[in-house]
């Protein structure tokens, strides 16, 4: 019996200890991005000025294609376009590539851009569902529209992809709203570093609760659904501490399908976006690297703050859970297909940092963190654990989260600024402290789902339910 | 202290620091707000002066450094002629020069940066010679804003000096380069053509000034760019660069070299000497034109069915002959790109 009991408590104590070593790995992974992170905003300081950047990069930026792929958007596609044709940027065009909507998007573009069917020469590079039909209009030059069966979203923009001819392609979500001089910020790394850049991404920033007119983001509020406050600290967090940092290090596994842009001839050669997976934007990414560290050629993946583009993200438990544990099956899809890069020296620090850290965030970090709230309660109620333990590193856990939402804040206002009042500084610190208390275990679940979901090999998006934004 | 101790004293130090930085961001933004609301009244005062609207002279408080030399300089990037030199005129009353050089010396990257682009509005010895010192400024992109606020005043040092010190087609690959040797090109042509054919010139700052001469009227140099093309090998970094360059000249002394570089085994290089040809117009190209619209790689294809849509009636003709009875690539490509352009036209 004793040795029974003594088995019990060394392995309630060896699990006690595996959670505490994960969560303070964790814990040294967001204090060296932190770093690393203000690293980078002290080496490439913020250009404030629209029109100094234009005077600086207009005369050398190059052409760029941004593609939208577009499924049942009828409501929104309108509008969307008409923003992206009203971008500063001198050399562009904006391909929208209708993914078989079953709705009237197609229509809808047609008739209100007066579209009709236009020959183009195109590539044949990357594969994707039959292209019905490409339509232009002579008065609308920079608008082309690429008419496509179904394939899902890494289908239509590859099908973007062939159809452009620009040096540089942007992909981006069509229902995000770029600000208009996100383009001109975001060629910066292909401006100056043009030999080595290979992609190039911008922050992501909720729009929930911001007043929209004309496809822009009018006024910058916070919205009122704690859901989406929370999301607005994570993107904080996500973007301008991990994002920034993991850049920084050379390191950047992801840059966000919402907005993101590529030198065309480095997607074609990896194939282009990837199918049968959730986490095509993570993937094209990291094949990215496979690529270039293979062939041992020059190169870089960057992160930059300041092109901002805004999205909508979801209001209800259900919808925000669907679309966590697609990340996190994206993410583990993505770690899985790759998983002979991982901890591999021959792949650099993309092998042990970036690998790394999806291995210990992502994969190991929400199974133990989870495993730790359901054991450790119970450990304690067998006396195997002491509370006053138990109490103090689950303080120490959740302080540290609220530092580090704090310090992102830090980065927010010395390098964005979006948010537009003092008090809104205060809301937001309370808001990373409550997410402690429920929203992050809830998270972790949503996360732990993902991956039952990847081990099931589970496909489909689920669907997202759009709000809208808030008109003017 | 026992381990117990230290994980509540690091949470409540944790806590601590949290709430103190976010109690600084909140003073620092209200402390902004009233400063930005100052500013604002400053920045009107600031305009009506440089505008001449109202004489120069007092403001109401202390006088603000940073927003006068910021509103000196958005106006500088508005307006011209007669009236920006009145502006700067007054600029240089206000001291905004001074201040500017100033700047450049202390400053972080990205002031020292704009500083360096400001002092390209003035020409006085003072701002040059703060220019050129900023030649050795510890940042590259402060050093390039600097070497091309030089050229712009003509003030640049000798172009092979400047290419070394810069490190342009070895160190530095920015596109900022080719405009600064564009920049000094418009004043200087041949001291930029030289680096062509300097033995002790990197192939990379050779490639930079070959494109910076590209939109330039300089047709002496196509021999020695059409020279550098046929001495590269297939696999050549610049190669690309040197078709391109003779492309944009358009110029029929680059007719050997394009003609040359069609066979070439590199796709990107057939590309560029399809394009290159179509552009300068040589019309012996054309056989081997239509040829390459059948080639294996897409941006060959669409540069040769372009070019020879561009080379006349004849050109056009055996575009045609192709669309009718070419291979299926080569007919794709002719058919579609003949469709192009009479929606075109």
């Amino acid at each position: 019996m004793t040795g029974w009991s003594d088995w019990l408590y060394d392995g309630a104590a060896a699990i006690a200890w595996l959670v505490i070593g994960i969560g303070l790995l964790q814990i040294l992974l967001y204090i060296v991005q932190l770093f690393y992170a203000a690293v980078a905003l002290s080496e490439r300081p913020s250009l404030e000025s629209s029109s100094l950047l234009w005077s600086r990069y207009a005369g050398l930026a190059p052409q760029v294609a941004i593609i939208a792929p577009a499924y049942n958007e009828e409501l929104t596609i309108v509008a969307s376009v008409d923003s992206l044709l009203a971008l500063h940027y001198p050399d562009f065009e904006v391909i929208v590539v209708n993914d078989g909507s079953a709705d009237a998007t197609l229509r809808q573009l047609i008739d209100h851009y007066g579209l009709s069917p236009v020959p183009r020469l195109y590539e044949d590079a990357v594969s994707h569902a039959p292209i019905r039909g490409l339509y232009g209009s002579p008065n609308l030059p920079r608008l082309l529209l690429v008419d496509k069966a179904n394939g899902g979203k890494a289908d239509a923009l590859n099908a973007g992809i062939n159809v452009a001819r620009a040096p540089l392609i942007c992909a981006i979500d069509a229902d995000t709203l770029i600000e208009p001089d996100a383009l001109i910020r975001i060629v910066r790394p292909f401006v100056e570093a043009p030999d080595r850049t290979v992609a190039a991404g911008g922050t992501i920033r909720i729009a929930n609760g911001c007043e929209v007119d004309a496809g822009r983001v009018a006024k910058v509020r916070l919205p009122r659904n704690f859901l989406a406050l929370v999301q607005i600290v994570e993107y904080l967090r996500a973007f301008l501490m991990a994002r920034l940092g993991l850049s920084r290090m050379r390191a950047l596994l992801i840059i966000s399908g919402a907005f993101g842009v590529f030198r065309r001839d480095a997607v074609m050669a990896v194939g282009g976006y990837s199918h049968g997976t959730v986490g095509e934007d993570m993937e094209l990414v990291v094949k990215l690297h496979r690529h270039f560290r293979d062939l041992k050629q020059p190169y870089d993946i960057a992160f930059i703050a300041e092109p901002v583009a805004w999205t909508e993200v979801p209001e209800s438990l259900r919808i925000l859970g669907n679309q966590r544990a697609r990340w996190q099956r994206g993410a583990l899809e993505t770690f899985a297909r790759h998983s002979d890069m991982a901890l591999n020296p021959r792949y650099g620090r993309i092998g042990l940092i970036g690998f790394g850290q999806v291995l210990i965030v992502d994969v190991i970090g929400p199974l133990t963190e989870l495993g730790g709230y359901l054991l450790l309660p119970l450990f304690w109620a067998l006396g195997l654990l002491s509370l006053d333990y138990l109490l103090a590193f689950v303080a120490i856990v959740f302080t540290f989260g609220l530092f580090i939402s704090v310090a992102t804040l830090i980065l927010e206002e010395v390098e964005l600024r979006r948010l537009p009042r003092a008090r809104d500084l205060a809301l937001l610190t309370l808001v990373a402290a409550a997410e402690n208390f429920g929203y992050r275990q809830l998270s972790n679940f949503w996360r732990v789902r993902g991956l039952w979901q990847f081990l099931r090999k589970q496909q489909g998006w689920g669907t997202m339910t759009r709000k809208g934004f808030q008109q003017v | 202290l026992t381990a117990l101790a230290l994980l509540w004293l690091g949470s409540w130090l944790l806590t601590g620091v949290a709430l103190a930085v976010v109690i600084g961001l909140i003073l620092a933004r209200l402390f902004a707000e009233r400063r930005s609301r100052r500013g604002e009244t400053l920045r009107r005062v600031y305009v009506a002066q440089l505008l001449g609207t109202a004489p120069i002279g007092a403001v109401p408080g202390r006088p603000a450094d940073d927003i006068l030399t910021d509103v000196s300089l958005e106006l500088a990037r508005m307006v011209r002629g007669e009236d920006r030199e009145a502006l700067l005129a007054r600029a240089k009353t206000l001291r905004v020069p001074e201040r500017l050089r100033r700047r450049l010396r202390r400053g972080r990257v990205q002031v020292r940066l704009g500083a360096a682009e400001a002092l390209a509005h003035f020409h006085d010895d003072e701002s040059l010679a703060a220019l050129r010192g900023a030649l050795d400024d510890g940042s590259s992109h402060v050093r390039l804003t600097a070497a091309l606020a030089l050229a712009q005043h003509d003030a640049s040092l000798p172009v092979s000096m400047l290419v070394e010190r810069l490190g342009i087609g070895t160190r530095e690959h920015s596109r900022i380069g080719i405009e600064l040797l564009r920049e000094i090109g418009r004043h200087r042509p041949e001291e930029v053509a030289a680096l062509l054919w300097q033995p002790n010139v990197p192939a990379g700052a050779k490639a930079a000034a070959a494109e910076a001469l590209m939109s330039s009227a300089h047709y002496d140099v196509v021999p020695l760019i059409a020279e550098l093309a046929l001495n590269s090998s297939d696999e050549s970094a610049e190669l690309p660069a040197y078709i391109e360059a003779l492309g944009g000249l358009g110029h029929p002394a680059a007719a050997a070299a394009v003609l040359n570089e069609l066979h070439s085994s590199q796709p990107r290089v057939r590309a560029a000497a399809a394009a290159a040809a179509g552009r300068i117009g040589i019309f012996e190209a054309a056989e081997r034109l239509a040829a390459l619209v059948g080639d294996a790689h897409w941006q060959v294809r669409f540069q040769a069915a372009t070019a020879l849509s561009r080379l006349g009636p004849n050109g056009r003709k055996l575009l045609e002959k192709t669309a009718a009875d070419g291979e299926p690539l080569a007919r794709q490509a002719a058919a579609t790109i003949l469709a192009e352009q009479a929606l075109e036209r």
